[in-house]
């Protein structure tokens, strides 16, 4: 296959499209990361935090070229802030290479950091209103906290394709202007059961892909 | 008897974590720890059981942390714990949280009913050992001071073995070891992210330890503002009141002795960059009456004695590896004068101490947290480090596994 890849394809105006569903079973997910902390805040701003952050909010579908390389750039909308002591989105994609920013917008101190492999950083405490920008150069999953409020958690996903989205709240997707060619569809949440499949999309059509998610055993 | 007692109430807990509508949110960790301690080590000293001086490695703790949320207002919590009996035996369980908290989100309240953790001082909170410097204890919340919860103060605490049926008795910490109390705990939320106040009626003083036959008719406060000045600067302000009496021995009630401590303290959390300073000041004050020795009298009139302590801990994180920090603390622990036979000849109810530690954590994984801190502990008069021969040093290493 790779005696095909091409650089930089032009796009063409092919479409995937879908709806994810969930059972009974992946609504009752535990959310895994999350760690206890005495007197953790529980301020109406959280918990109106918390209703955007829910699991089935953080579902990505992502698309990955199987015969060209995609052309990278950095992910336009990248920053998660810290406000009401939580991660707000606590869970972003980004391509690899992206810049993201993180926003202290509490009125105390609050740090990032990253304990995942080759994605290791620390950018120490940040007063309120402090911008801090840090380079995600590696695929995969770079789990985040704060040193100073254990409970906080939230993930980067990095991507080195820049087709995905990130699902609507009533479930739909859709990712436009693909390129011809064969892609490995991939649908990723923390804690429901990973999804991938080859798809082949050309001439301008629109692919539909509807799944179920189940809970990860 | 008491084992079963809490798993009784684990048992009939299960059915409300279960059908809880809202979130459970498990979390647990396990230490293992390699420790190497000079032969004057002891449990009351420096949490090294004078059975495991030298080299020892061993399991220190199991815990298991459950919040489960009932409704929009209701939560229980509940923390489990599996450790070691006096720093030696891994055989001890207990439950040291076990409340249900009723949460007012619009009057920035809640009230938690049951066994909740210490509103006194900056140090109770930090339960997980993630949020915790060194391994041991701060010595106000650790190092045993000469005065019974039975029956007062003797000086002859810990040396020998004169009670009617138990064991040696080695008094009581400043603040309560495990940093739980049982009672009503209010939590207010002043001004959110400002000032908080905790205020807990409880059914002893901050200073209760291990209490097997805690009386009833006890009670105390122990309470906490917290201020935030500004947003590098927290500031604590504590106090508590309240009666210790816990148990009798044998056949000898000493339950009208009316045992009281009133402590004061004031600590503070400093937050920059990579750094962090922290520290506390404590002062306690005991009603006590003297224990006479070989002869087991009480005393008529009581003393009050005195005790102080200081706390300052330096902690930096290396920003060029991320997880990696270092830290260094030193603390105080000094008593005051009393006479004994008002003769003008007043003198240290005990002795003055210093600890110096050195600290190194490393969190290798989300789920893997290595500490290691070497700690020297030497008496204010050098003269009694000389004559004990040995200054106190423990090192200890211990690797948490976090759930």
């Amino acid at each position: 296959m790779s005696s095909f890849l091409i650089f930089g394809k032009m796009a063409n105006n092919n479409t995937v499209k879908g709806k994810i569903n969930f059972t009974a079973k992946s609504e009752l997910i535990i959310q895994k990361g999350v760690n206890y902390q005495e007197g953790s805040n529980n301020s109406e701003e959280k918990q109106r935090l918390d209703e955007l952050n829910q699991p089935r909010r953080n579902v990505y579908i992502s698309l990955h070229p199987l015969d060209f390389i995609p052309e990278l750039t950095e992910t336009e909308i990248a920053v998660i802030t810290q406000r009401a002591k939580t991660f707000s989105p606590n869970m972003i994609a980004v391509t690899k290479g992206t810049t993201v920013k993180f926003v202290n917008e509490d009125e105390h101190y609050h740090n990032v950091y990253s304990l995942t492999r080759k994605a290791r950083f620390n950018i120490g405490r940040r007063p309120t209103g402090n911008v801090y920008g840090q380079k995600i150069n590696k695929v995969g999953l770079i789990k985040l906290g704060c040193d100073i409020h254990d409970d906080m958690s939230a993930t980067i996903l990095s991507l080195d394709t820049p087709y995905f989205t990130k699902i609507n709240e009533d479930g739909t997707y859709k990712i436009e202007n693909l390129p011809d060619g064969a892609y490995e569809i991939r649908i990723f949440h923390p804690s429901l059961i990973k999804f991938s499949e080859e798809i082949k999309v050309e001439g301008g059509i629109v692919f539909e892909k509807n799944l179920t998610l189940e809970p990860r055993v | 008897m008491k084992q079963r007692i809490y798993f009784t109430c684990l048992i009939l807990l299960l059915p409300i974590l279960i059908f809880s509508q809202g979130k459970i949110l498990l979390n647990a960790w396990a230490e293992a720890e390699l420790s190497h301690a000079s032969a004057n080590s002891h449990y009351y000293f420096n949490e090294i059981h004078e059975n495991n001086i030298g080299w020892h490695v061993g399991m220190n703790n199991i815990n298991a942390l459950v919040n489960a949320k009932l409704n929009a207002k209701f939560s229980v919590n509940l923390r489990a714990q599996f450790s070691r009996y006096k720093g030696e035996v891994f055989n001890q369980f207990r439950l040291p949280l076990a409340n249900i908290k009723y949460t007012n989100e619009e009057k920035n309240f809640s009230l938690s009913l049951g066994r909740s953790i210490t509103a006194f001082g900056s140090f109770s909170a930090l339960q997980h050992p993630k949020e915790r410097t060194f391994i041991n204890l701060p010595l106000a919340y650790s190092y045993f001071l000469n005065i019974s919860s039975a029956f007062g103060f003797n000086e002859m605490m810990g040396q020998s073995d004169f009670l009617v049926n138990e064991n040696v008795d080695w008094g009581t910490t400043l603040i309560y070891y495990g940093a739980y109390s049982d009672g009503l705990l209010l939590d207010w939320n002043i001004k959110p992210d400002k000032a908080n106040l905790k205020f807990a009626i409880t059914n002893h003083a901050s200073n209760i330890f291990n209490g097997k036959k805690v009386k009833l008719k006890n009670y105390g406060f122990n309470s906490r503002l917290q201020l935030q000045p500004t947003l590098f600067w927290e500031q604590g302000i504590s106090l508590s009141h309240g009666s210790f009496f816990q148990k009798m021995y044998g056949e000898i009630d000493f339950e009208n002795l009316n045992l009281k401590q009133t402590m004061i303290g004031t600590d503070f959390k400093l937050g920059f960059g990579f750094w962090e300073i922290s520290g506390e000041l404590l002062g306690g004050l005991y009603s006590v009456p003297i224990f006479g020795f070989p002869s087991i009298e009480i005393e008529e009139e009581k003393k009050l004695l005195g005790t102080y302590s200081a706390r300052l801990n330096v902690k930096y994180e290396l920003p060029v590896l991320s997880g990696l920090y270092l830290a260094y603390g030193f603390e105080y622990l000094s008593f005051s004068k009393y006479d004994r036979f008002n003769l003008d000849e007043a003198q240290k109810w005990d002795e003055d101490i210093y600890r110096h530690q050195l600290a190194l954590g490393y969190k290798i994984t989300d789920f893997l947290l290595l500490r290691s801190n070497y700690m020297l502990q030497p008496f204010r008069d050098a003269s009694i480090n000389s004559r004990e021969s040995a200054m106190l040093s423990t090192w200890r290493s211990s690797l948490t596994l976090l759930f």
